[in-house]
């Protein structure tokens, strides 16, 4: 039994300074290595962040912590090159679109200042459509897996991504020796649930807009006709339906009656274009409104002094006018002042006031729409007995009530007159996210018309001015009140809008492999809605009927509509009732690949951002599973461990999943896949039924989720949607065009984080 | 007249690496070098602690890597006497 003296190459330095001892180790489920050193130094050999290197065994890799030993000589911990694929994912608008997975990988690496060998097959697919992950590292890894491939740092710092394989070195030597059962993740069979984009209709040729969008200008239709006793005559603005002039003339009894008004409206009247369809959007509010209403009666009166009857006219006029200040782009009225005035002929102490009710109103909406304030003030003149009293006092002037005498107050001198009376009411609202009402406040305050009567001088003798305010405040009513969530709002100073639907947009059904199509109303078409004027089952050419199975009321194939109001097609109408039990119209049915054929099922669905007809996803999920099998088989089950002389050269790959370097020990430990060994049934049971827990860190995020979000707005240069969704705002691809503030659903792609595809507007 | 004491020298010799055992009982040397890795042991008496080294200094064709001193009474006929034992560590 002879001895065995091996002399292992151990670097000698580090960082230029003598290394004493040191560890590299690369699991097999990371693909960052780690290291400790300690080298001998003063000061300390480098800063944290710096890159560092040991000669045969790590390249490009970086110190992320150090500290100094009491001996003088310096700890240092890192990770290997892989922590520089730990970069974010760049923006997916960012990346190829063409770009097979296999270069998407190698652009990845690149990207982090990593260099990349790839040994396995290009997948065929652009690695656009199905990067995943938040950081590169994982995106690479989650590539390299659907590529069938494992993804390692060799000691040069290169990211090497290669088709496992089972096969594994000689060792000369081996010091000690272990073996153990790693079934997380492992599978025996794999499906894969292909979800991709649905068809666009972008290659359909021609499209035209069908429909006329209503004109933005008011038009005017007059309205005119006799009545029992008289006439009318209107003028409408159409289409809104509201009046620009009325006339109406009555006449009864030897009473006439005359309605004359005008009405000025401000109108705006925007064309929006939504989903493919033009919409005349007319908001109006009225300006000005001037009413007259004249009533005339002749009444025979008796004269005394002739002793006969004779006519007498009588007239009343009142007249209403309403001046408004609106803000269309706000949608809000502002202010509004309404006066109304009667006059009468032959009327003795006529108001002289220019209007009798005068109603002004004030809107000012603050705080980004949180807070409203409406300021009513309503004045009105009214007949009021004024006068002065003066008490008298003496032994004349008094009454008793239950034997006790009170001065009687005899007013000096009184007339009726006309006194302004103002009635103030302020209300405050408060509103919350969503514009209901939390909070209303509201003040109301009637002078009674003693400021007036005051200013007026009539009933001021001798006061002071706070005599007089004391006065007012006793003859004034005041009244605060507070609504708790009262709901709606008491500020109705809305402005009207009519929405008119105009011309859409119509695309040329596709002429070749039409197949797929479905018959529902909407087709999605160069990133819009729009509907199809022609049947999407119809055939030009030889004007045949597409539809097969369903043979309706139809005789033989040819299409007896040539294609148009096909909705009322029996044959149309069953295949739209078929396409509609589709839970996800814009997006197509997943397509289930199967690899391997075990009892120990993998399932990973992936979305595929690229048209691909059921044929192309079908084969594209089935090379997806048999990838992915071939790689779990090839990662999990019989490990082995052994310990052998150090030997720097030996990296991960092949069959070797993990390595341990100890430079002081002057050992390598190699974790390897014994395919000798089959992996005992017990332990796949068991791993099947405890996945969840067991599922190890790279495919924790590895399942798909939908979340609900909010359309927040657009990017125009990638055409991507950004939605405000978990706590974020996601870039998400989306097929048909959004409205800010829409909700809809996302999905995310196994690992997505920040790209997703909307699937669904709710 | 000066005194003597006599001074006394050791050195170990180690290997520049490791022996072990494979997973079937032969012996396996890992070495890092071929070369020994030696330390020496100076030691000798003197009647101060005064050093003539320091730790770091070369010496012997070594760095001083340790010194080691400790007091000790002798009984040198009817009267005690005081001396250092000074124990100087030299690594090659």
């Amino acid at each position: 039994m002879g001895t065995t003296i091996i002399r292992p190459t151990v670097p000698a330095t580090l960082l230029g300074r003598k290394l004493l001892s040191m560890e590299y180790q690369r699991g097999a489920r990371a693909l960052v290595g780690s290291w400790t050193a300690t080298v001998a130094s003063t000061p300390a050999p480098c800063s944290v962040g710096d890159a560092v290197s040991v000669a045969g065994t790590m390249s490009n890799g970086i110190c992320t912590a150090l500290r100094n030993n009491r001996d003088g000589s310096w700890q240092l911990e890192g990770f290997d090159a892989g922590a520089r694929l730990m970069r974010a994912l760049p923006p997916v608008e960012t990346l190829s679109s063409t770009a097979d997975a296999k270069d998407m990988i190698i652009a990845l690496a690149t990207h982090c200042g990593v260099d990349c060998t790839y040994s396995g097959a290009a997948l065929g697919i652009a690695g656009r459509a199905i990067v995943a992950g938040s950081t590169c590292a994982d995106a690479i890894v989650e590539l390299a897996l659907l590529c069938g491939c494992v993804a390692s740092i060799s000691n040069g710092g290169v990211l090497k991504v290669h088709p496992p394989s089972s096969g594994v070195q000689e060792f000369d030597t081996v010091l000690s020796e272990g073996e153990s059962i790693d079934t997380d993740g492992y599978a025996n069979k794999v499906m894969v649930l292909l979800h991709r984009r649905v068809k666009s209709r972008k290659s359909s040729g021609t499209s035209w807009w069908e429909g006329s969008t209503p004109s933005g200008t008011l038009t005017e239709e007059v309205l005119s006709g006799s009545l029992p006793g008289g006439s009318y005559s209107m003028t409408v603005y159409e289409p809104i339906g509201m009046p620009k002039e009325e006339h109406v003339t009555l006449a009864e009894s030897g009473m006439t009656q005359r309605h004359d008004a005008t009405y000025e409206y401000a109108v705006s009247a925007p064309l929006e274009i939504r989903e493919g369809q033009e919409w005349r959007v007319i908001k109006w509010a009225l300006q000005h409104s001037l009413s007259v209403t004249q009533t005339e009666k002749t009444m025979d009166a008796f004269d005394p002094a002739t002793g006969t009857l004779v006519p007498v006219s009588f007239s009343e006029t009142t007249t209403h006018e309403v001046a408004r200040t609106v803000n269309l782009d706000s949608g809000r009225v502002t202010g509004e002042v309404i006066t109304s005035k009667t006059v009468r002929t032959g009327e003795e102490d006529a108001n002289p006031a220019t209007f009798d009710r005068r109603i002004s109103r004030y809107v000012e909406i603050s705080a980004f729409g949180r807070m409203g304030l409406l300021v009513e003030t309503e004045e009105g003149w009214v007949r009021k007995e004024l006068g002065v009293y003066r008490n008298v006092q003496g032994a004349n002037a008094t009454y008793e009530v239950g034997g006790k005498a009170y001065p009687v107050g005899i007013k000096s001198h009184s007339t009726i007159g006309w006194v302004l009376e103002t009635t103030t009411k302020v209300t405050r609202e408060v509103y919350d996210e969503a514009g209901d009402c939390l909070v209303r406040m509201e003040t109301t305050h009637a002078d009674e018309g003693v400021p007036d009567v005051l200013r007026a001088g009539v009933a001021t003798p001798a006061d002071s001015a706070a005599a007089a305010m004391a006065r007012i405040k006793n003859f004034q009513t005041s009244d605060v009140r507070m609504t708790l969530r009262p709901g709606g709002t008491a500020i109705p100073f809305d402005v009207s809008v009519m929405e008119l639907p105009g011309r859409r947009q119509v695309f040329e059904p596709p002429s070749e492999d039409g197949s797929d199509i479905q018959a529902e109303k909407w087709y999605v078409g160069d990133g819009l809605v729009v509907p199809f004027r022609v049947c999407p089952h119809y055939v030009r050419y030889g004007k045949r009927c597409r539809i097969s199975g369903i043979t309706g009321s139809m005789t033989g194939d040819e299409c007896p509509r040539d294609g148009r109001s096909w909705k009322t097609c029996p044959r149309a109408e069953v295949a739209l009732g078929r396409a509609e039990r589709s839970e996800a119209p814009m997006a197509r049915g997943p397509v289930v690949g199967t690899a391997g054929t075990g009892g120990i099922v993998f399932l990973r669905e992936v979305s595929v951002d690229q048209e691909l007809s059921d044929a192309e996803a079908s084969a594209l999920a089935n090379t997806l599973a048999e990838n992915i099998l071939s790689v779990k088989m090839a990662g999990r089950g019989v490990l082995r461990t052994i310990s052998v002389p150090l030997d720097l050269s030996i990296e991960p790959g092949g069959a070797i999943v993990g390595v341990s370097h100890d430079m002081k020990g002057l050992l390598s430990r190699v974790t390897y896949l014994d395919s000798t060994k089959p992996v005992p049934e017990y332990a796949l049971t068991r791993s099947l039924a405890m996945r969840a827990m067991e599922v190890f860190d790279k495919e924790i995020s590895q399942t798909v989720r939908y979340v609900l979000g909010s359309v927040i707005g657009k990017d125009d240069d990638s055409g991507d949607w950004h939605v405000a969704a978990c706590d974020t705002v996601l870039q998400c691809a989306s097929y048909r065009n959004h409205s800010v503030g829409d909700t809809v659903l996302v999905f995310l792609p196994p690992g997505a984080t920040q790209h997703g595809v909307i699937v669904k507007r709710r | 007249m000066a005194e003597f004491f006599p001074v006394q020298r050791s050195e170990d010799m180690t290997i520049n690496g490791q022996v072990t055992r494979d997973v079937l009982g032969r012996p396996v040397v890992l070495l890092v070098s071929d070369q020994a890795i030696s330390k020496k042991t100076i030691s000798f008496h003197q009647r101060t602690n005064a050093l003539v080294v320091r730790v770091g200094d070369t010496f012997e064709g070594g760095v001083v890597s340790g010194i080691h001193k400790v007091r000790v009474v002798f009984q040198a006929g009817d009267k005690l006497e005081e001396f250092w034992r000074i124990d100087i560590e030299v690594e090659g």
